[in-house]
């Protein structure tokens, strides 16, 4: 531990060294957004699974329930709400309920703690979890997210967290595998979509 | 007996006292497990609730509770102690609510699923169940679910190994927080371990109640929380057995040396001399060192409870040398004075001895032993009171007992009315007609021969109930050549219950079907399965339209072949398995290489139903382990009562042999049994049911009081003979009201039972006998 702090140190100090005219750090933005962000907001989620030949999209509004919890209404193409409180993930689609202990899916966990560490603007807890690099500037810019968790990183490889200012723009786990999920908080990119999202179709019946 | 000769018997006796003493300190064998008190089994019914009893999971199971500073803190101390516990061999398993199978199980599990799944019907594999299934894993894989069970999608896309888990996971679980069990209202975590001993290897059970311990204060330690603001509870037959263990100890060493300095200090100022105080000690060590060399080489071991209750029953040893003490006149030489009691005492001991022996033939290992133990210590007692003891003491003294006090009292007692011997009948016959007609005489409840605390039992009660932990009241019980054939008639029985599920007067049960289907119901599940082609046709026709990749269930495919040829699972192969724990617990192998089978059944709300039901059902027994075991424990004391009226004729035997004339035998025997049972009616009228504890502590007190009336009742007396009678038995009811009057204090109910019997009896036996005596005093 002592010696992944020591490197911390060293990585920031040499960061202050060289770039001495830079105002703003990691911790700076995170910190922003926490009194960026609104109640709640649209998403639109993009999956791209290994699995699949087609990319899944959902639509639906996130909301950031603090200290540590979070709800994912997902609207289309199907009606499901997604609820983290208490270390617990209650999954409802229709009259089926799932609940799962974060513990117990460490992915889960991962998301959900950098998720919600994000948007509390909570840099401390983020960095206790995470080696974090900031990239860009203060317009665009973008966190990496690597887990500290080595029994974790063969789940998750890196969570990238783009925005612009205090904004949040999108937030995207990828998994060693290749299995990507993008959440955009703003308009899509062009060009993230193809072909258009049919794939979610045949769920609705 | 000259110096030398004295000096020498002195050293002889101590010698040979401590040689004992020492060679029974390196040998003694002392075993901890209460099933010596428990009655051999005559019965099928009687062997298996025995098993039961003392195998069945019942018994291992340890209910436990922790509580820190909040709910999560709670939570980390659960989690830290079950990662301890689960590593420990001592139990076999450890549940708190987080996974409860390791990666290696749940392998098995997934090896396995195709012959575990009760999900796989005629329909299973149609290309409309694949659909739905396909359609199923593409949600979840838009959900969070995605990430648990994207693993599973390529192998096992219908889910086959969640559905073989689903059905073991215990019904109705506890709320959960932070992935553990807890009690909310509380604050507290809970978790349910299992001992692989037995819950009556106190030993076994000793260790691994050390074990929950340390890894309670190892998780304190490491989460930082100070002891003072968290608790640990265990309860449960193991915890239970080692604290009534470790109380009944430190209560019997603490009430015993209490009473041994009382008694020395009281029987100081009786006699004024150290020696004979000394001495009067002498014939109860020789008598419980010997006994207990005898039953350690003749029973290779002895029980500790026992050994407690032997150590209190031979305290009546301590009567025969003050006998001796305060017959010896003044100037009287003590051999004189030993021949002048010998018959009575002899008679005494005797009787006591017949009446120990009825516990010899016990079905009880334990009270068996304890007959022995007294027999002998008693009859070691009285002969070394007879023979060695008179050699050491004193031949001329000063003191008289006719001198004393006890001339004040002789003269006060004198002056009491004589109750007839007729009244006295009829006050024993009243009072055996009071007794016969009290609804709640007996105490048969087996929990009650080993009593726990009530807060205790509560504690208890309360964590079973949030843990859904059976009660294993009642069990159905299937029994059968073969497990095969039981599997087939569980499985079947399993079907029927759904009516009285349906009904509602029962909320659960559980099955060794449930872990273990029947061969034929695997055979069928395999039979179900189809062919690589025709699945990989009905698959690629259920995904037509869905975005799956090309050639991603080909590990499925291959698995189910695979599955068509696998080897069905026996109960050898579930040894190995990770359910070998509810399968052992529930098919069972008896010594005759016959099988049963055990549902226990959970939460029945109407008995009454539930007989019913079960009298309707062919070929399966519904065992009822309260009233078994308590239709065991009244078998017993009925076999008991018996005896002791065997006994009772065998004394009565005695005393017309021994005493003359013939008819002295209603003043001693009346005032015996009108004590006995004036003690019991007493007992009764405080609320208390008999047990088996206070069964022996009145014969202890017959045997007592039988000593006073027949002393009372000598014949060769003249007045200074009576007072110093009355000297001894006063000095002896004294002595005996210390020592069981201070274990009548114990928090132990066991102790304070006794305790409390053998006082009221010893003083009621005391004034019985001199109201009820033939002549004047």
């Amino acid at each position: 531990m002592s010696i992944i702090w020591n490197k911390r140190l060293a990585c920031a100090i040499l960061l202050l060294l060289s770039s001495p005219v830079m105002a703003w750090d990691a911790a700076e933005v995170i910190r922003g957004l926490a009194h960026a962000q609104a109640d709640a907001a649209r998403f639109t989620e993009i999956k791209y699974l290994q699995s699949l030949e087609r990319p899944i999209r959902l639509d639906g509004e996130v909301r950031f329930t603090p200290p540590d919890g979070m709800e994912k209404h997902v609207t289309a193409p199907y009606e499901e709400r997604m609820q983290v409180t208490n270390g617990m993930l209650r999954l409802e689609r229709g009259d089926k309920v799932r609940e799962l202990s974060l513990e117990r899916h460490p992915i889960a966990q991962a998301f959900v703690t950098a998720f919600t560490a994000t948007l509390a603007g909570d840099a401390e807890t983020l960095s206790e979890h995470y080696l974090i690099e900031l990239s860009g500037n203060s317009r665009a810019w973008q966190l990496d997210l690597t887990p500290r968790d080595e029994d974790l990183t063969e789940k998750v490889s890196l969570i990238r967290v783009t925005g612009s200012g205090e904004t949040l723009q999108s937030f995207e786990t990828l998994q060693p595998g290749g299995d990507r999920a993008i959440m955009y908080f703003s308009a899509l990119p062009q060009g993230v979509l193809e072909p258009t999202p049919g794939s979610t179709d045949s769920r609705s019946e | 007996m000259n110096k030398r000769g004295l000096v020498s018997l002195w050293v002889l006796w101590l010698a040979a006292l401590a040689a004992a003493g020492i060679w029974l300190l390196l040998d003694l064998q002392v075993r901890s497990d209460l099933t010596a008190f428990l009655p051999r089994a005559e019965t099928e019914t009687e062997t298996l609730l025995l098993d039961e009893l003392q195998n069945g999971a019942a018994s291992r199971l340890m209910p436990i509770a922790v509580s820190g500073a909040d709910l999560d803190s709670s939570a980390a101390i659960s989690k830290h102690m079950a990662a301890t516990l689960r590593s420990d061999t001592q139990f076999a398993q450890v549940l708190n609510g987080q996974q409860d199978f390791d990666a290696g199980q749940l392998e098995w599990v997934m090896a396995h699923r195709y012959l575990l799944s009760p999900a796989i019907d005629a329909q299973r594999f149609s290309e409309a169940s694949l659909r739905e299934a396909l359609n199923e894993r593409l949600w979840e894989l838009g959900s969070a679910a995605e990430l648990a069970v994207k693993d599973l999608l390529a192998r096992d896309p219908t889910h086959e190994s969640l559905a073989a888990l689903a059905q073991w996971r215990p019904p109705g679980e506890p709320d959960t927080h932070r992935g553990v069990w807890v009690q909310k209202a509380q604050a507290r975590a809970l978790l349910m371990a299992e001992t692989t001993a037995p819950g009556f290897d106190l030993d076994a059970q000793a260790a691994a109640v050390q074990a929950v311990e340390t890894a309670f204060a190892a998780a304190l330690a490491e989460l930082d929380l100070l002891a003072g603001e968290t608790q640990l509870v265990m309860t449960g037959p193991g915890p239970f057995g080692v604290e009534l263990q470790r109380t009944t100890k430190q209560e019997a060493q603490m009430f015993s040396t209490l009473a041994v300095i009382i008694l020395l200090a009281f029987l100081l100022w009786i006699y004024r001399s150290v020696k004979l105080v000394l001495l009067g000690g002498l014939p109860l060590a020789s008598g419980l060192l010997v006994a207990l060399l005898l039953l350690n080489s003749g029973f290779g071991g002895l029980h500790g409870i026992t050994l407690a209750f032997g150590v209190t029953l031979l305290g009546v040893a301590i009567d025969y040398p003050l006998h001796l003490f305060s017959h010896q006149a003044a100037g009287q030489s003590a051999v004189m004075a030993v021949r002048n009691i010998w018959p009575t005492l002899r008679l005494g001991v005797a009787s006591t001895c017949i009446a120990y022996l009825t516990m010899v033939v016990s079905d009880f290992e334990g009270l068996a032993q304890l007959g022995w133990l007294t027999v002998a210590g008693l009859t070691v007692a009285a002969l070394s009171t007879r023979t060695l003891l008179p050699l050491l003491m004193d031949t001329h003294r000063e003191f008289d007992a006719a001198d004393g006090w006890a001339a004040g009292w002789h003269a006060r007692l004198a002056r009491s009315p004589r109750v007839p011997w007729w009244l006295m009948l009829l006050l024993a016959a009243g009072l055996l007609a009071f007794l016969a007609t009290r609804p709640q005489l007996w105490q048969d409840d087996l929990g009650t021969l080993t009593p726990v605390p009530e807060a205790r039992q509560l504690q208890d009660h309360d964590l079973r109930q949030a843990l859904a932990a059976p009660d294993l009241r009642y069990m159905a019980v299937l029994r059968g050549a073969d497990a095969e054939a039981l599997l087939q008639a569980s499985e079947q029985l399993g079907q029927a219950l759904a009516e009285p599920l349906a009904q509602g007067w029962l909320a659960g049960f559980d099955s060794p079907a449930r872990y273990l289907p029947s061969q034929a119901t695997q055979r069928e599940r395999q039979a179900r399965l189809p062919d690589s082609e025709s699945l990989a046709a009905t698959l690629a026709a259920a995904g037509t339209g869905l975005p799956f990749r090309e050639g991603l269930f080909q590990p499925f495919l291959n698995e189910v072949a695979q599955a068509r040829e696998q080897s069905l699972l026996t109960p050898q192969d579930m040894v190995a398995s990770p359910l070998a724990g509810p399968v052992s617990a529930l098919l069972r192998t008896e010594a005759d290489g016959r099988w049963h089978a055990l549902l226990p059944l959970r939460a029945v709300s109407e008995p009454a139903l539930l007989q019913a039901w079960f009298a309707e059902q062919q070929s399966v027994q519904l065992l009822d382990m309260k009233q078994a075991s308590e239709g065991m424990v009244a078998g017993f004391r009925g076999e008991m009562l018996w005896r002791i009226a065997a006994a009772a004729c065998v004394i009565l035997a005695m005393l017309l042999l021994g005493l003359k004339p013939r008819r002295r035998w209603m003043f001693v025997l009346l005032p015996v049994m009108a004590a006995v049972l004036a003690t019991a009616a007493l007992l009764q009228m405080a609320g208390v049911k008999l047990s088996l504890f206070h069964m022996t502590s009145l014969m202890l007190v017959a045997g007592i009081v039988l000593d006073y009336a027949l002393f009372f009742d000598r014949p060769e007396h003249d007045h200074a003979e009576a007072v110093r009678t009355l000297h001894a038995l006063s000095v002896c009811c004294v002595s005996t009201v210390t020592v069981f009057g201070i274990l009548a204090l114990s928090q132990i109910p066991v102790l304070r039972a006794i305790g409390a019997t053998v006082t009221c009896g010893v003083v009621l036996g005391y004034f019985l006998a001199v109201l009820g005596r033939r002549q004047s005093l």
